[in-house]
């Protein structure tokens, strides 16, 4: 039964009308909001992001047989929402697309050009003219595909130096096809050689004319109806992190050039030891290019937000609206009317068992005496909580587990008994006592560990567990939508999952996938992943939850985590792998008493495994030199 | 992909007693043998050199290779490191030992591109490929990134200067022993260097793909990987039959069964079989489905990913030599052992196999 939830499913769709369907607008909205359409093409833009959070999606969409479907279907309710973002760039209008654009990823091929035995003005010689014979040709087999033939298309050059056009094959398309797999095959013979060929096979022609991001400037598209149409021609190098360093900075220099009229974004992934900020400033000093400058010179626009709530706020929404889009795809779903997946997870917890509520019961009592507060202070703590809860709607079982919460934050704030003293003083706190939502997350934990309350369910939370990573999510998801799936085909009168079910499917879930992770360096990961786990854990339970919402994170002083690459080359590459595959996230520069932090952030998954809250903000304080030697006990 | 078909080849080849008897037979004092061989953690490092050598009477110049790998069990690599420092009293004199870095210092698999770029300055400075009768490549400890590589580059140079030297590949099979090693891969898939077919081609080109993974145990995570990548119209899965255990076939397609149906969309009648200890059958399955794809779409791709035994591999590299086929695979970055096994213990019913890649024992390939 077609379920699109499943791991990477819209990757192996390559039909437009059924590809668009299940793409969100909302990411694309966040990516592209107030930005200049001009801008975006004039400049040198990068899009930057963390694996998995879109850029590639976002690249596909500028493709021109994804612009054509979106216009020929722009008021299909489907689309109409993706439609009106590309209008708003300009990227189609009324008359159909007006962007033509090469999605070029560059995989290991093109970094096996820096392999090559050559002096490095021939290495980027070759490794830009096999990027863009490859960009010319792929513009043409979009026209093609979408109907165009060769003498619909009339090819308009930059003015350029005389000859720049031959250098190119010329001025009619099948010149331009024709030279553009000429250069291929030269390049792709060196590049490709099993035995490096010598270095007098390699022409100066082929290494420096050949260069139609300088001389093209647009095409213009002749329908058989007489009417015309201009596009702009793009470059979308995706996946550029995977390039070489300094074939990195060989690429960024030569596009941009602000006189290049075709318009060229980088989709990349940003390293882990450098923020956004750094990054830029990065570009902006270097030797090689002084003076260049964010803005001025290029573009930069991040996938996933700057700030940390705002980007849960807008992975949930995009979580949201793509889950509805899936099962509206799903027949059975369609067809009971169940297309919201929201609504299909239920959000409420009856409370725990009476059994268990007096053994809580006891246990409260037990601790209060344990910690010497007098009978008049337990009724006060508890009308604190009743005045609170009383308003959010608690139930009895969050009640008592906030009252030991307050018990114990009391007792560390009033001066210590006397062991064996007859009277117990009712002392007054040194700082006021507050019941509030930080104390409700904090009981909420508490009763998830010792009383096996459920904890992760919800359509939030779902949206939560895949780390800002649409795939992970959709993992996540497809598990708890195929069990819904089997409780709508055998009828059951009660399809929605319980907070139970969900709680215990999405544990599972994520020590599963945690069991099978397979990527390199995995068990130093884990150990890592262990390590702030456990310590978030610790941290997290103690009785006071003087971290309110408990801890998901390992905070590292910035000074010592700016030494990571230097001092701990391998843990960097751990780190690296660690945040590729959304087992950590590292938010450099974080404000906290008085001191700058690197935030090292668990995943998800591991935040699930080691039942700990998706909260943001709360961390242990650690050292760098921890973590390496934790890292270390896996060898 | 113009290729023309002038193979199936029937390539000489014996296993067990027969090999024992060939190599008794054949490497005799009028040879001059180049043996090439890695050294690593593999207990067969040896074995084939020894029964060579003392065959060949001394007419022997060894050369192994030493695979630089970033990752994988500190047993194994100390394993590996013990072996290297006793291959001078194994050999009984001071061998050549190369290393060959498998990755760059940015993390990206460069095996290939070395090892050509190693063995090239070394048959230009320190050895004279003419003065050989026979190239012998034991691939008992070689990894696959390392082996077509070399295997492709040595049946070029031979062609190439026109010599009578016969190329031949030999393996001590034991099938138990290749999947006691866990490999720790990298991710990022990529065609093994000189094993491209011009598939990467973006003009002029058709991009009509047939990928057939050799399917093997807890390898879900790479063909994942190299599916994704390669995006195939078509996957045919190869399967090991018969193997080395009887359920290992119903075992494979239980574990694979989420991928043949839901996401390769493979028609039970497309799973195509081949033996895991006779190296020539996965040969012969690879040329016959590529052969009926052709006649269908003439400018398709075959995409081949060899990951079975050593045995069944070699007929994965002969198919990709003799018919120009692309291979897709994830490159190691180092090797753990399954719970419980020996780094030294070779199981019983150690096999010697030995095909006859090239040479004057093929006469009409060698004037095509």
């Amino acid at each position: 039964m077609y379920n699109p939830f499943r791991k990477r499913a819209s990757e192996n769709i390559h039909d437009s009308e059924a590809y668009l369907p299940l793409v969100s607008h909302a990411p694309i909205d966040f990516i592209l909001s107030e930005q200049d359409s001009e801008d975006l093409y004039k400049k040198l833009t990068f899009v930057l992001g963390t694996p998995g959070s879109g850029k590639t999606t976002f690249g596909r969409l500028f493709e021109f047989r994804n612009l054509s479907a979106l216009h020929r279907t722009q008021d299909d309710p489907s689309y109409r929402d993706l439609a009106k973002v590309f209008f708003t760039i300009n990227a189609i209008n009324e008359d159909g697309p007006c962007i033509l654009a090469a999605r070029l990823p560059m995989d290991a091929e093109y970094r096996g050009i820096w392999e090559l035995p050559y002096p490095e003005p021939i290495k980027k010689g070759l490794f830009l003219r096999l990027l863009q014979s490859r960009c010319v040709i792929t513009w043409l087999n979009s026209l093609k595909e979408q109907g165009f033939a060769d003498d619909q298309i009339e090819v308009i050059p930059t003015p350029s130096s005389p000859g720049a056009i031959d250098a190119i094959g010329g001025n009619s398309v099948a010149e331009l096809r024709s030279k553009a797999i000429e250069v291929e095959i030269a390049v792709y013979n060196i590049v490709h050689a099993l035995v490096p060929r010598s270095q007098d096979y390699i022409s100066d022609a082929l290494v420096e004319a050949y260069d139609p991001l300088k001389n093209l400037d647009s095409f213009i598209l002749k329908h058989l109806d007489e009417s015309s149409l201009t596009v702009k021609l793009m470059l979308i190098v995706d996946d550029a992190h995977e390039l070489h360093k300094e074939q990195f900075a060989s690429l960024t220099e030569h596009l941009i050039n602000r006189d290049l009229k075709v318009i060229r974004w980088v989709l990349t992934r940003f390293d882990i030891a450098i923020s956004i900020n750094k990054w830029i400033q990065e570009q902006s000093t270097n030797q090689d290019n002084p003076g260049r400058q964010h803005l001025r010179d290029y573009l930069v626009l991040l996938t996933n937000p700057s700030d940390k709530y705002a980007q849960r706020r807008s992975f949930r929404s995009a979580a949201h609206d793509i889950a509805n889009r899936y099962l509206q795809m799903m027949p059975i779903f369609m067809r009971m009317g169940q297309t919201k997946l929201s609504s299909l997870l239920e959000e409420t917890y009856n409370g725990l068992s009476r059994s268990n509520l007096e053994k809580l019961s006891a246990r409260i009592d037990s601790e209060a005496q344990g910690l010497k507060i007098s009978k008049e202070r337990i009724v006060k703590l508890r009308q604190l909580v009743d005045e609170y809860a009383d308003k959010a709607g608690e139930p009895e079982d969050i009640r008592l587990a906030m009252l030991r919460i307050l018990l114990h934050r009391y007792s560390k704030r009033t001066p210590q008994q006397e062991l064996f003293a007859d009277v117990v003083v009712d002392a007054e706190p040194k700082r006021e006592m507050i019941a509030d939502i930080g104390v409700v997350h904090g009981a909420r934990l508490f009763l998830f560990h010792e009383y096996q309350r459920p904890y992760y369910y919800g359509a939030d939370t779902l949206a939560d567990a895949g780390s800002g990573n649409i795939e992970q999510f959709l993992k996540t998801a497809n598990e708890l939508v195929t069990t819904i799936e089997t409780r709508l085909i055998r009828s059951k009168h009660k399809h929605t999952l319980s907070s139970e079910d969900q709680h215990k499917l999405i544990r599972g879930i994520a020590s599963d996938s945690i069991n099978k992770w397979d990527f390199p360096l995995r068990d130093k990961v884990k150990a890592i992943v262990d390590f702030i786990g456990k310590q978030a854990l610790d941290a997290s339970l103690q009785p006071n939850a003087y971290l309110d919402h408990g801890a998901n994170a390992y905070g590292i002083p910035q000074v010592d985590f700016d030494q990571l690459d230097s001092k701990y080359p391998e843990l960097a590459q751990v780190l690296h792998y660690a945040t590729a595959y959304n087992a950590l996230s590292i938010h450099p520069e974080y404000r906290c008493k008085n001191e700058v932090w690197a935030i090292l952030e668990l995943g998800g998954y591991p935040i699930i495994k080691y039942g700990l809250p998706f909260n943001k903000g709360g961390f242990v304080e650690g050292g760098i030199n921890s973590l390496h030697q934790a890292m270390g006990t896996y060898r | 992909m113009n290729v023309p078909l002038k193979f199936p080849r029937d390539y000489i080849w014996h296993a067990d007693d027969e090999a024992n008897a060939f190599i008794n037979e054949y490497f005799t004092l009028d040879k001059n043998v180049l043996f090439l061989g890695s050294v690593g953690f593999d207990p067969r490092t040896l074995s084939t050199y020894s029964k060579i050598r003392d065959s060949a009477k001394g007419h022997i110049r060894p050369v192994f290779f030493l695979e630089d790998r970033p990752e994988g069990s500190m047993s194994l690599k100390e394993a590996a490191e013990e072996r290297r420092q006793s291959l001078a009293s194994e050999v009984g004199a001071e061998p050549t030992v190369r290393t060959i870095t498998i990755f760059a210092e940015d993390g990206a698999p460069v095996g290939g591109r070395r090892l050509i770029e190693n063995i090239e300055g070394l048959f230009t400075v320190d050895i004279d490929l003419k003065q050989f009768t026979d190239i012998v490549v034991d691939i008992c400890a070689m990894s696959r990134g390392i082996f077509f590589p070399l295997i492709r580059y040595l049946r070029g140079k031979i062609n190439e200067l026109g010599q009578s030297t016969s190329l031949h590949i030999v393996v001590i099979d034991q099938p138990a022993v290749d999947y006691s090693y866990l490999p720790l891969y990298h991710d990022k898939p990529d065609f093994m260097h000189g094993f491209d077919g011009g598939v990467q081609r973006v003009g002029g080109n058709s991009h009509i793909r047939l990928w057939l993974p050799q399917l093997v145990k807890a390898r879900s995570g790479v063909y994942d990987s190299i599916h994704t990548w390669l995006k195939p119209d078509d996957v045919c899965p190869v399967l090991p039959f018969p193997g080395i255990s009887a359920k290992m076939v119903d075992e494979l397609v239980v574990e694979y069964q989420d991928q043949i149906q839901n996401t390769w969309n493979t028609v039970f009648q497309n799973i195509a079989l081949a033996a895991e200890s006779d190296p020539l059958d996965f040969y012969h399955a690879a040329f016959r489905v590529h052969s009926a794809r052709r006649k269908i779409f003439p400018d398709s791709f075959t995409i081949l990913s060899p990951m079975g035994s050593k045995v069944s591999t070699i007929g994965g590299l002969l198919a990709a030599m003799d018919l120009d086929l692309p291979v897709a695979f994830v490159e190691t970055l180092g090797y753990t052992q399954i719970a419980g096994a020996d780094r030294d213990m070779l199981p019983v019913g150690e096999k010697l196999l030995h095909v006859w890649v090239d040479g004057p024992i093929y006469p009409q390939c060698q004037q095509s």
